[in-house]
C-alpha cells in the first residue's frame, strides 16, 4: 500500500502548512487499527484527543469514595509526654523572666550609679579595716593628709580658678 | 534569638567589667612582689558604715560632710625608695589627660596633688608625698563625687 499522501501530509503537518480538513485526514488514518510500522510512532500525537476523551470516571466512583471514606475512620494517637517535657514551657518563661529582670536590674542599677560608680569597678575592693573606727581613723589621716598638701602649696591655676569660681557662688 | 541575648548579656558583663581601676590599683599591680610596700583599703561598703558612725557619734558635721562625698579611700604606704616616686610620677604624666595637677608644694617633702575630672566633679583624687626627712612616702587615693566645696572645705577656705 502507498502511503506517500499520508507521508506528504505529515511533512506538511511539521511545517505547519496543513489545513483543518487535513488534520482530521490524518486523525482519521492514525485512529485505524492497522498503521504501517514506520508511521506508528505518530499515532499517540494524533490519537490523544480521543483517548482523553474515552478516559471518564465509572459511574460508580463515587460510591467506591464514600465507601473507603466511611471505612478509614482517623486513628488517635496518644502522645505521650515526660515531665521534662511538660515543664519546659515553664523553664523557658522562667528563663526569659530572669533575662528582664537582669536587664531591668542592670539598668536601674548603671542610672543610679553616681559619677564615681560609674567609672570604678569597686567589686575586687577589700577592706583593710573590719572596725568602721579604725577605718574612720584611717580615712581621717588619709584626709588630713590632702589638707595638709592643699594648705602647704602654693596655689596652682586650677586651685585658684576653684576659689574664684566659689568666692563668685557666695556672692 | 537566643544569640543575641546571650550577645546582649555578655556584653553588658563586659561593660560593667571593664570599669576602670583606680590610681593605686594600678600602682600596686606594679609592685605586687614588693614586701616593703602596703595599701590599705577602705571600699565603698565601709565608706558608708563611717557616714552612719558619724551620725551617732554627733561629731563635726563638716567631716561627715567630707566623707559622704568620698566612695574609696587607698593609703599606700612604704619606705622613702626613689622608684617609687618616680613610678607614681611616671604612671601620672603617662596618663596626663586623665589627670590634672591640682597642686605641688615642696614645704614638707616633695608634695603633688592629681585630680581626675567629670562633668563637675572630681570622682578621683591622687596626693603623692614623698618625706625624706621621715623617710616614707605616701600616696593617698580617693574616689568619690568631690566638689569644688569639698576641695574649699579642705583645704580651709572658707
Amino acid at each position: 500500500m502507498d502511503y506517500k499522501y499520508i507521508e506528504q501530509l505529515l511533512e506538511r503537518y511539521w511545517n505547519c502548512e496543513t489545513t483543518l480538513e487535513e488534520e482530521d485526514i490524518l486523525r482519521t488514518f492514525f485512529s485505524q487499527k492497522e498503521v504501517p510500522a514506520h508511521l506508528l510512532r505518530y499515532r499517540s500525537l494524533f490519537t490523544y484527543e480521543q483517548t482523553i476523551k474515552k478516559a471518564r470516571l465509572s459511574d460508580d466512583f463515587d460510591e467506591k469514595i464514600l465507601k473507603l471514606i466511611e471505612s478509614e475512620e482517623a486513628p488517635v494517637k496518644a502522645k505521650t509526654i515526660n515531665f521534662t517535657q511538660r515543664i519546659r514551657p515553664l523553664f523557658k518563661a522562667a528563663a526569659v523572666i530572669a533575662i528582664l529582670l537582669t536587664l531591668g536590674n542592670a539598668a536601674q542599677h548603671s542610672f543610679k550609679q553616681e559619677n564615681a560608680q560609674k567609672e570604678y569597678n569597686y567589686d575586687h575592693y577589700q577592706d583593710t579595716y573590719k572596725d568602721p573606727e579604725v577605718a574612720y581613723d584611717q580615712v581621717s589621716y588619709a584626709l588630713q593628709m590632702v589638707a595638709k598638701g592643699l594648705n602647704d602649696s602654693v596655689m596652682t591655676d586650677s586651685t585658684a580658678a576653684l576659689n574664684t569660681k566659689a568666692a563668685g557662688k557666695n556672692r | 534569638m537566643k544569640k543575641a541575648t546571650l550577645m546582649l548579656v555578655l556584653t553588658m558583663a563586659g561593660s560593667l567589667a571593664a570599669s576602670a581601676q583606680d590610681f593605686a590599683s594600678r600602682f600596686m599591680m606594679d609592685f605586687s612582689k614588693d614586701t616593703t610596700i602596703h595599701c590599705q583599703t577602705i571600699s565603698p561598703k565601709m565608706m558608708e558604715k563611717l557616714v552612719n558612725v558619724h551620725r551617732k557619734n554627733n561629731e563635726r558635721a563638716e567631716a561627715r560632710q567630707l566623707i559622704a562625698k568620698l566612695k574609696s579611700a587607698r593609703i599606700i604606704q612604704g619606705a622613702d625608695k626613689p622608684k617609687y616616686f618616680l613610678h607614681a610620677e611616671k604612671m601620672l604624666k603617662h596618663n596626663r589627660q586623665r589627670f590634672i595637677p591640682l597642686n605641688q608644694s615642696t614645704a614638707r617633702g616633695n608634695n603633688q596633688i592629681f585630680v581626675r575630672r567629670k562633668e563637675d566633679f572630681i570622682i578621683e583624687l591622687i596626693m603623692l608625698n614623698k618625706d625624706s626627712a621621715a623617710g616614707t612616702f605616701t600616696i593617698v587615693n580617693l574616689t568619690g563625687d568631690m566638689d569644688d566645696e569639698f576641695i574649699r572645705v579642705l583645704s580651709g577656705n572658707k
